[in-house]
């Protein structure tokens, strides 16, 4: 039985003989596996959608339903979404999306499945609008030109098959073009749209007897990829994972692409049905192990004939799986960029200090944040290219594909874990640059809710918003549920800007604050996260002042209303605030380059130093929990050292470290290191108490690339940077 | 692809051979026929490929006044704004990669509807103020690729100065 007999049986017997085959072979681990996609007992689909769209009916919302009609001013189109979650580490080699024909037409029409450009959500998708009041970009549904691929139900077929691998595979890769392409879904509409006489075809839905059906056919990756680095080797080991479908190729080994001083990029994608020997080149590699025995291992030594690891650079590795048709585990072409999820991984061979990274994500998109973190258990990265992308800390692996999302995220999300989140789930909340939030179930990417809170068409969020949790408050918190409390970033106005506050649980705006309106003072855009003081009941949020001090730029607000109870004139802040412990001061820097103690009792000034840096960057550090507290912050040309002396209300000047157009710095109380993102590709370790760089780590040094702001995971001692190379590194700390 | 057994590629290769010989009197019979029509009839007329000019600006709109330089200290967003020529009437998506380097920066993509003129006008706000591009001053040389239904027609570079 081979593969492209088994693509051309009908579904219903293809289903059949895959069950047959997983009973006949017994391959533990992953090949080429093909799995059916489709909501049942033991698949939820939590991530799906199935609607129509009516053009009759423009406004109306049609769930669990799929019709496709032609007929003048009231053509019908339907919207299928699935929810790829149980494949989420793999190369795809074919897609086959399978409607059941629930009532045939009158005519045999020719429908079209294309991919949805658009973000919509099953609750809220109408022919006019896509979610809450965002409309389609054209009314119908945003789709290309021309269908991915066609059906027609001549013969009256109990089904209709559509060959979507392009899109699936963008889904995983992205476009012909290189662009990513979030998933949301595909369209079918009539080829003929607009007859005179209506002409519709009827499926079954996820509500139906024969819900809608994907059936995928890929290669899993290998997991758990690790590299251990010592003097002139590295030696890296994986495991192959559990299938997760019908075993139709068994694996086989793996192929191993090195590069040295640059990572291996997404273009470099072996063909399947090629073998290539150990030496050859490939992509912007070269081919160091092809192995045909299920190897775990291999050690990159003096005895490689492509060139032995020289101590003191960098060498990337990608493992691709390669099963016995040789079939490898990447999704699409070089063009596509058909390896960027295939596993990679860092090391550094040195006589006195090797390192390497735990992991490596590739994003697609450059966003330098700092990942945001479940201590041990997940890392949460957003992408400006529209996916949230979820990471195991442990292994690199996903726990399920990015979600698709309706714009640009840029900031840091918070994050809430079930056993303090007022809706009892691990949470996201995500702000994107179309105006939406969104609440997201971290375990399993399903968007609980998606919503406009401005109500204004799609007020643009930069920043990443700030989570009330109800169970951190005082009882001076009043509201039933999490609150997270969102800035916006409309850059045609300089004094209508908004701070709105959203329903942790249902996603309602509870109270918005519109600048020049209700007696709110003007307010420029917000381009960082606010800070919440749960003793005060109260969040801080920094904004633009129109470039000057006549409006404010530091706000305080009543997290129950939203009241204004302070607001300071300091000119211009792209900054985030901090607090000490104690939340008696508040620390914030200006784009001026000042760093200003704010007492919160008062809401006033009590002390400020110039910084003489230019604007601050991200936000200053503050260690410590008690005066004198250690402040850290990093300016255009490097980072400095403070201190703040609540006895003496002085901040004192310590030391100042040149590092190349540094990132925020990060730090821990019991650790005497500062962390700060280069220009320059690496990461610096500086000493807290003098600012001596103690070493600088090689993220990406051979395409200077710049590193974002660090996270640092306490549990497992891990630091994590976002890089203008379109990937997270994970690296071991201190280094 | 499966690597298949030497029969199976044996009886392939008759098949393919009398696909073969079967294509070969379609394409004669199809080139007689083309003659006689070009005799008939003059061609037809030259389908105009799409097409895209990038234009990038300081102000929103896609009526602005374009630059090819623009300094970060100055700039809230740069819009970026595609007009479209030559389009197929009907569905479309654009999709704008913005790269900085060689490297993708942030995405966007848009349907539209193009009219019977094939003309159409989208503008994309990249925000610079306070943003990555500022706080690290991502300056230098950056592209845009400009791509309809997942294919590049147009790129375009603008400098981002200090």
């Amino acid at each position: 039985m081979t593969r492209r007999r088994f693509r051309y049986l009908r579904p219903p017997l293809a289903v059949l003989v895959g069950g047959f085959l997983m009973l006949a072979l017994t391959v533990p681990s992953t090949a080429l596996e093909q799995v059916t996609i489709q909501k049942s007992g033991s698949n939820a689909q939590l991530r799906a959608a199935n609607n129509y769209i009516d053009q009759l009916s423009p406004n109306t919302v049609n769930s669990n339903a799929l019709q496709v009609r032609s007929l003048l001013l009231g053509n019908q189109r339907a919207l299928v979404l699935f929810d790829l979650s149980s494949v989420p580490n793999a190369g795809i080699k074919n897609a086959q999306m399978i409607l059941t024909i629930q009532t045939y037409p009158l005519l045999n029409d020719i429908y079209g499945a294309y991919p949805v450009a658009s973000f919509f959500t099953q609750s809220g998708v109408t022919w006019n609008k896509r979610v809450a009041d965002l409309s389609w970009g054209a009314a119908g549904g945003d789709i290309p030109g021309t269908a991915t691929a066609t059906a027609t139900p001549t013969g009256r077929p109990t089904q209709l098959v559509w060959n979507v691998t392009p899109d699936v595979q963008s889904w995983y890769s992205g476009s012909s073009s290189g662009v990513p392409v979030p998933n949301f879904g595909e369209l079918i509409k009539d080829q003929t749209e607009s007859g005179v006489t209506a002409n519709q075809i009827v499926f079954d839905s996820n509500s139906s007897a024969s819900p809608p059906e994907l059936s995928l056919e890929f290669v899993q990756n290998v997991a758990s990829l690790s590299a251990t680095a010592g003097n002139s080797q590295v030696a890296l080991n994986w495991t192959y994972p559990t299938a997760i479908g019908t075993v139709m190729d068994p694996t086989k080994g793996v192929l191993i692409v090195r590069s040295s001083g640059v990572p291996v990029n997404k273009n470099t994608v072996p063909t399947d049905g090629t073998a290539y020997t150990v030496c050859t080149a490939l992509g912007n590699g070269t081919v160091v192990f092809n192995n045909t025995a299920m190897a775990t291992t291999f050690t990159d030594n003096s005895s490689d004939t492509c060139g032995a690891p020289a101590n003191g650079t960098v060498y990337y590795y990608k493992v691709f799986t390669e099963d016995s048709v040789l079939n490898y585990s990447a999704s699409g072409s070089s063009a596509q960029g058909g390896s960027v999820t295939v596993p990679q991984i860092a090391a550094m061979p040195s006589a006195s200090s090797p390192y390497s990274s735990n992991w490596i994500l590739a994003t697609y998109t450059t966003n330098l944040a700092p990942p945001s973190l479940f201590p041990g258990l997940a890392a949460m990265v957003g992408t400006q290219s529209d996916f949230l992308f979820s990471v195991n800390p442990n292994t690199g692996s996903r726990p399920y594909p990015p979600v698709s999302l309706g714009g640009a995220i840029s900031g840091r999300s918070p994050i809430v874990n079930a056993a303090e989140s007022s809706f009892g789930q691990d949470m996201v909340y995500v702000a994107d640059q179309s105006g939406l939030a969104y609440g997201v179930a971290a375990d399993t990417g399903q968007i609980v809710w998606a919503v406009d809170p401005l109500n204004s068409g799609g007020t643009p969020f930069f920043a990443a918003g700030a989570l009330v949790v109800k169970n951190f408050a005082t009882s001076s918190y009043t509201l039933s549920h999490d609150l997270l409390v969102l800035g916006t970033r409309n850059s045609s106005t300089t004094t209508g800007n908004a701070i709105v506050a959203v329903d942790g649980n249902t996603g309602t705006t509870v109270w918005s604050d519109v600048g020049g309106s209700g007696g709110i003072p003007s307010m420029d855009i917000i381009n960082n996260t606010p800070v919440v003081s749960y003793t005060k009941n109260a969040v801080w949020v920094t904004s633009r002042s129109n470039g000057g001090t006549a409006q404010p730029s530091l706000w305080e607000l009543n997290a129950n209303t939203g009241a204004v109870i302070h607001t300071l004139n300091l000119g211009d802040i792209d900054s985030s605030p901090v607090l000490t412990p104690d939340e008696s001061v508040l620390f914030v820097g200006n784009n001026a380059g000042t760093i200003y103690a704010i007492n919160t009792s008062t809401g006033t000034v009590i002390t400020s130093i110039a910084g003489g840096d230019g604007a601050i960057v991200g936000y200053p550090t503050v260690v410590g929990f008690s005066s004198p507290f250690s402040i850290y912050f990093s300016g255009t040309t490097g980072v400095h050292g403070l201190t703040y002396n609540t006895s003496t209300s002085a901040f004192t000047a310590n030391w100042s470290t040149l590092v190349s157009t540094p990132s925020a710095p990060i730090a821990v109380f019991g650790l005497n290191d500062v962390y700060i993102g280069s220009a320059d590709g690496t990461i610096h370790e500086l000493n807290a108490t003098s600012g001596a760089n103690i070493r600088d780590l090689a993220v990406d040094v051979g395409q200077t690339a710049v590193v974002g702001d660090p996270s640092l995971d306490i549990s497992l001692m891990h630091i994590y940077v976002s890089v203008s190379d379109q990937r997270v590194y994970s690296f071991p700390f201190p280094f | 692809m499966r690597l298949q057994s030497s029969q199976s590629l044996r009886t392939q290769s008759s098949f393919f051979a009398v696909l073969l010989l079967f294509g070969a009197l379609c394409a004669f019979a199809m080139a007689r026929q083309s003659r006689g029509a070009d005799r008939a009839a003059s061609p037809p007329p030259r389908i105009a490929r799409p097409s895209a000019q990038v234009l990038f600006c300081d102000a929103p709109g896609t009526s602005c006044s374009p630059a090819a330089s623009f300094s970060i200290a100055k700039l809230r967003d740069l819009n970026i704004v595609v007009n479209w020529t030559h389009l197929p009437a009907g569905n479309h998506t654009e999709g704008l990669a913005v790269l900085y380097g060689s490297g993708l920066y942030q995405s966007f993509r848009k349907g539209l509807l193009a009219p019977a003129d094939g003309s159409f006008s989208t503008s994309s706000a990249l925000p610079v103020a306070g943003t990555w591009i500022a706080r690290r001053s991502l300056t230098g040389t950056w592209t845009v690729q400009a791509s309809l239904d997942g294919h590049i027609v147009a790129t375009r570079a603008v400098t981002l100065r200090p």
